[in-house]
């Protein structure tokens, strides 16, 4: 058979292509292949199996108590098989974890702490894109900006009168009787509020 | 709604206003969860796979936000319906091939729902038109909490959220972005970006994923790290690369237009002549050249293009769409005749009202 592509060339190579789910096959010789940026990795034993090198020594007999899952098993297929799995393999997934995840740990930073420096992040981006968007007299993208950034510097007001009112309740002993007083206030407002109730029924 | 009617709207969500949308087409969360001290669903039976379904069905009765959601058992479904399902990235090419003990959750207006036994035995969905990561996380995130109110779902206090592939460990969260980039294809600065993308820890796949070159220049761009920030985080950084993408996209298609203005007329009205013309279409074929007229349209290179047109025909032209359509199967000679018609009518506005919403009688 020749090549589909040149029509030259004995074809030497099946190539199966899923586009949009639908298959495409063709009969292409090396060099039209090559063309189409088809590499062609030779088959042997050493391609086909699994990388037996690499496995640690140490959790190679471990299994799993609640699902039979063994290390092996999960090089194979590429999962856990249950969730208590990562209590039996936690030393064998850390370099796994930290190659994927840059950690091995769920611990991400506090939000709270964090969002200020976050927003102040976005909204610096947000300003600059706006500058650029208005120099390039995209005006829809400027609009559209324009509008982000206030929604993003409300969030970031929000967030400084939460932590602002925070201050002043920790400096607060400054006024002790104005608290009890509130205090009292609320009281009397619920007592009152039952009294009359019960008065009407 | 019955199947031939389905498959030839997009979803009303794909139709909704979308930031960004010239370069930007939907935007895609998931959350994946798993059922505490459960074996996950690779290592399950059939009738347990069926039990845990049903827990979880049952479960979801009880959300408000999955209120009158459609389900489906997907061994239930023919072959061609869930191609159809999986050509709107509503479950994934696993779930096509092994469906049995399987399920999906889909509300009514299909803006999100849950893929039950994929490799989690929950993956809470929610997709937008354009860029709109925050509120499809938001809406993710409720159904994930409703759901929790119900089901206990497997977490640790060293790993977060666990998952059957240490991948998805910690928030469990993936969002993604379909991005259209032709200005970068034409310019040959793609594969730069491309690159400096994935040194951010940003996965960048062809939208029919790995290895494939991207016809239409499509690129689905996702978060790659799961583990160690919050979900916050893992959102604003997405959103920050893709809006530097988005810059640079747009910085070639207006260098394109004052350099090679006469070239990329030409290109972008030969697509469209094509479009218009072609009496047979191959998927591939009707990507690219959907791609192209779209460039044109967000350059205003040609006038009076409905873009939400040309964005409805990247969905309702693939395979099983069009064969549901048809209501039967077509081998890929006829498919092409009939994609390339449907084409013709979108484009030419010979196609009737191209409305793609239920309408008021069949809600």
């Amino acid at each position: 058979m020749l090549c589909q592509s040149c029509g030259e060339n004995p074809a030497e190579i099946h190539y199966t292509e899923v586009v949009g789910g639908e298959k495409h096959t063709l009969w292409l010789c090396r060099a039209c292949a090559a063309r189409r940026g088809i590499v062609v990795t030779p088959i042997s034993a050493e391609n086909v199996l699994p990388q037996e090198k690499a496995r640690p020594a140490s959790g190679a007999g471990l299994r799993c108590p609640e699902c039979g899952m063994d290390l092996a098993t999960f090089q194979r297929v590429g999962k856990l098989g249950c969730p208590h799995c990562y209590e039996v393999f936690g030393d064998e997934l850390d370099p796994i974890l930290r190659r994927l995840h840059r950690t091995s740990e769920h611990k991400p930073p506090r939000e709270e702490m964090d969002a200020q420096a976050r927003l102040r992040r976005v909204l610096r981006g947000l300003r600059r894109e706006l500058d650029d968007a208005v120099r390039q007299e995209e005006f829809e993208l400027a609009a559209r900006l324009r509008d982000e950034i206030r929604r993003y510097q409300e969030e970031a007001e929000a967030l400084e009168r939460a932590t602002g009112e925070g201050g002043t309740t920790d400096t607060g002993d400054a006024s002790p009787a104005d608290v009890d007083a509130a205090r009292r206030r609320e009281r009397e407002d619920g007592a009152g509020g039952r009294g009359s109730q019960e008065g009407r029924s | 709604m019955n199947w031939g009617e389905w498959a030839r709207r997009v979803a009303p969500w794909w139709e909704e206003d979308a930031p960004y949308g010239d370069v930007v087409l939907s935007s895609r969360v998931r959350l994946a969860r798993n059922l505490h001290g459960r074996r996950f669903p690779h290592r399950l039976g059939e009738d347990e796979l069926r039990r845990l379904r049903e827990e979880i069905h049952d479960a979801s009765l009880l959300c408000p936000s999955l209120q009158q959601a459609r389900w489906w058992p997907l061994e239930e479904l023919e072959e061609l319906q869930r191609r159809f399902l999986l050509e709107r990235h509503l479950i994934s090419h696993e779930l096509v091939e092994g469906a049995m003990g399987r399920g999906l959750l889909l509300v009514r207006d299909e803006a999100h729902g849950v893929m039950v036994h994929e490799e989690d035995h929950l993956r809470i969905q929610a997709f937008g038109a354009g860029l709109k990561i925050r509120e499809t996380y938001e809406m993710a995130k409720r159904s994930s909490d409703e759901l929790g109110e119900s089901l206990k779902f497997a977490r640790s206090p060293r790993l977060g959220w666990i998952t059957a592939c240490p991948s998805n460990l910690g928030t469990g969260l993936r969002a993604s972005v379909l991005l259209h980039l032709p200005g970068l294809m034409l310019t040959g600065d793609l594969e730069k970006v491309l690159t400096s993308l994935r040194v951010l820890h940003v996965t960048v796949r062809g939208f029919w994923g790995e290895g494939t070159p991207a016809p239409g220049a499509l690129f689905q761009v996702s978060n790659a790290v799961t583990m160690g920030l919050s979900e916050t985080q893992i959102l604003d950084d997405l959103l920050h690369h893709v809006r530097k993408v988005i810059s640079v996209e747009k910085e070639a298609r207006s260098v394109l237009l004052r350099q090679q203005a006469v070239a990329l007329n030409d290109r972008v009205w030969r697509a469209w002549g094509i479009l218009t013309n072609a009496r047979r279409l191959n998927t591939r074929e009707a990507f690219e050249l959907l791609g192209e007229v779209r460039l044109g349209t967000s350059l205003d290179l040609l006038p009076g293009v409905d873009e939400t047109a040309l964005r409805s025909l990247l969905v309702i032209t693939q395979a099983a769409h069009l064969q549901l359509a048809e209501g039967r199967e077509l081998d890929a000679r006829r498919r092409d005749e009939i994609r390339a018609r449907r084409v013709r009518e979108v484009l030419t506005g010979k196609a009737g009202p191209f409305s793609t919403r239920p309408r008021k009688d069949e809600e």
